[in-house]
């Protein structure tokens, strides 16, 4: 792997809340080179939104950097900040609460030219607008529309163009097709990966959906209360998966063949309180492979086999 | 990288062969289909029309408060329509004055809560915290003193004539405009496309400007109209109990004060400029109404 893009380092995020530190973020390590796609999966609640906003900093970090280029960004200044904000953009998962109400299309896919000056000219960013807007495949006549007005698929795609708007290298999507129908998420999936080929972009994809994940990503980590439990490539991770939690994931998709449906291994239980959580394996408590080694220390991420990460004090040694 | 920035390809794009279709023409077309609305709308034009232009067919000084006692207490005739005063003095010429005087200082009063309420409310708002908790307290220990109690302390201060009644009414209805703004904008900063707007760095004075307060104008603007009425009767009730507009300017309210001694013999004293005060009321709170269903974006046609 040639220099990352962004990389985080021991990166923590703590809520303060009224019964202790709700660890969102506990000491996440990953890379992602330019041009790739990682993929973050794991179930609500585990901190895969704020791993994103903490990525381009719209959260301060508690803890720990996170380097893009090399360089810490959570040193630098507000101005510098801003200055770098055109680089690090951001899609949403509910195409409609990510899209002013009282804005028309065309407004919303300008506003961030505008505000980084990145043109100035009216014509030159209505001429930027009509070519953002080709790009994701909005039609002309939609210019002057609002968002109401507009089914999903369309709104997201009015998302995709406003993080376009800027030229960004590294976008952040944040579960950018868990509100839309299966035949339009095919179709925004699409085409974010025909822009990543186009443009050079590089995504961190959040997701609960492995399926999607599976399409979009090169690399998946597996996220569970807050920590990486198992980092690896695509193939590698749904053919051998090590950790017991990604396992229990990948046994969860549905499969369309009623004799080759197993039922055994779903989890059962909720996720541990992410306030002050106890020591050693977070995932002990679910883990039908627990025992009394799990809860003792803190669990490093190992390499098991090139590139293949897992955070377990049972396998993966 | 590839040349997206740098398209040549652009002369082919027809920019202006989609016509703008504003919003605000949106909402006046969901207005119009309100009836109870459009006739709130009309009364009021038709008296902002005779409150402006009462100049051109009234004389003031003349008409309004040359006192005549030769003429005083007559009926309605086809010279007064309204008949005269206790001084002699046309009621008809005396009510479209005041009307000037009504709308000047309701739409004074709610320009000024609603410039100061806006700023702090939308400020408070947005950065909470400590700056939000000062600034509440503040806005509840005015709203802890009755509201025309205050109004009544500071004429009684300062004096009467319109600019103390404008600081006076202005300072009651500042709160109510502050925690209105306040409550829309806690709502709104938590939305996505607020912060769609800080990733690409947009400053937080835009933000409350462009991203927060255009969609919190829908309660902004059904409590200005509705504050505009409400401080019309305050200013009549202010004026009714002698504080407020000062003899002999035409207020309603004063009208009425200065009739209700006569009221048994004299009845027609107190009609026109209590159907002014009802009829001005009522319009406001029916186009307030109607504004609360037009400007939700959100409803469909």
């Amino acid at each position: 792997m040639d220099t990352p893009l962004i990389e985080t380092r021991n990166l923590k995020k703590y809520f303060k809340t009224g019964r202790g530190m709700l660890h969102a973020v506990d000491d996440v390590n990953f890379k992602i080179a330019k041009g790739e796609t990682l993929g973050v999966v794991g179930e609500s609640g585990c901190g895969k939104s704020t791993l994103g906003r903490v990525m381009i900093r719209l959260l301060d970090a508690t803890e720990g950097q996170v380097l893009y280029n090399g360089q810490d960004i959570m040193k630098y200044g507000k101005s510098h900040m801003n200055s770098l904000r055109k680089d690090l953009q951001i899609i949403f998962q509910d195409p409609y609460a990510s899209l002013n109400p009282r804005m028309s299309v065309s407004e919303i896919i300008a506003e961030p030219i505008k505000v980084c000056k990145v043109l100035t000219g009216k014509k030159e960013i209505e001429e930027r607008v009509f070519e953002l807007m080709k790009t994701v495949g909005l039609a002309e006549r939609l210019v002057n529309a609002y968002p109401h007005e507009l089914d999903g698929g369309r709104r997201q795609r009015i998302g995709v163009a406003r993080a376009l708007a800027l030229n960004p290298k590294f976008i952040v999507c944040d579960e950018p097709v868990s509100a839309l129908d299966v035949s339009i998420q095919a179709q925004i999936l699409n085409l974010m990966m025909d822009l990543q080929e186009e443009l050079g972009l590089t995504y961190m994809f959040i997701t609960h959906d492995l399926s999607v994940v599976k399409h979009i990503s090169s690399e998946i980590a597996v996220m569970y209360l807050g920590q990486c439990v198992e980092k690896a490539p695509v193939d590698e991770l749904f053919d051998n998966p090590v950790h017991p939690y990604t396992q229990a994931l990948l046994k969860a998709i549905p499969v369309p063949n009623l004799k080759s449906r197993n039922m055994q291994n779903i989890l059962s239980g909720e996720v541990t309180s992410p306030i002050d959580p106890k020591p050693g394996c977070r995932f002990a408590a679910r883990c039908p492979h627990a025992s009394s080694e799990c809860t003792h220390g803190e669990l490093q991420l190992n390499e098991i086999s090139p590139n293949h990460f897992v955070s377990c004090a049972k396998f993966g040694k | 990288m590839s040349d997206f920035n740098t398209t040549a390809v652009v002369d082919a794009i027809p920019v202006h062969k989609y016509k703008k279709k504003s919003q605000a023409y949106v909402i006046w077309r969901r207005f119009k289909r309100n009836r109870m609305a459009m006739i709130g709308l009309v009364l009021f034009t038709i008296m902002l029309i005779v409150a402006i232009t009462a100049p051109l067919y009234i004389d003031y000084d003349k008409d309004v408060i040359t006192q005549t006692i030769s003429m005083r207490y007559q009926g309605p005739s086809l010279a007064h329509p309204f008949g005269t005063d206790h001084f002699g003095r046309d009621i008809m010429s005396r009510v479209l004055w005041g009307a000037r005087i009504s709308m000047f200082v309701g739409v004074g009063v709610v320009a000024i809560s609603l410039f100061i309420g806006s700023i702090l409310g939308a400020s408070a708002g947005y950065f909470g915290g400590v700056y939000d908790n000062v600034i509440m307290r503040i806005m509840d220990i005015v709203l802890a003193i009755p509201g025309t109690m205050l109004a009544i302390t500071i004429v009684a201060a300062l004096g009467g004539g319109i600019a103390n009644l404008l600081l006076a009414l202005g300072i009651e209805q500042v709160p109510k405009m502050t925690r209105i703004v306040r409550s829309s904008v806690l709502t709104l900063k938590r939305q996505d496309y607020i912060e769609a707007a800080k990733a690409c760095g947009t400053g937080n004075v835009r933000i409350i400007f462009k991203h927060i307060l255009p969609n919190a104008i829908g309660p902004i603007l059904v409590q200005a109209t509705l504050t505009v009425a409400r401080t019309i009767i305050s200013i009549a009730g202010l004026s009714f109990i002698g504080l407020g507009v000062l003899p002999p300017a035409p207020e309603w309210g004063a009208m009425i004060s200065e009739a209700k001694t006569q009221l048994m013999n004299y009845p027609y004293l107190v009609y026109a400029p209590g159907i002014a005060i009802v009829l001005t009321v009522t319009s406001l709170t029916l186009i307030g109404d109607g504004l609360r269903d037009a400007l939700d974006p959100k409803l469909k046609n």
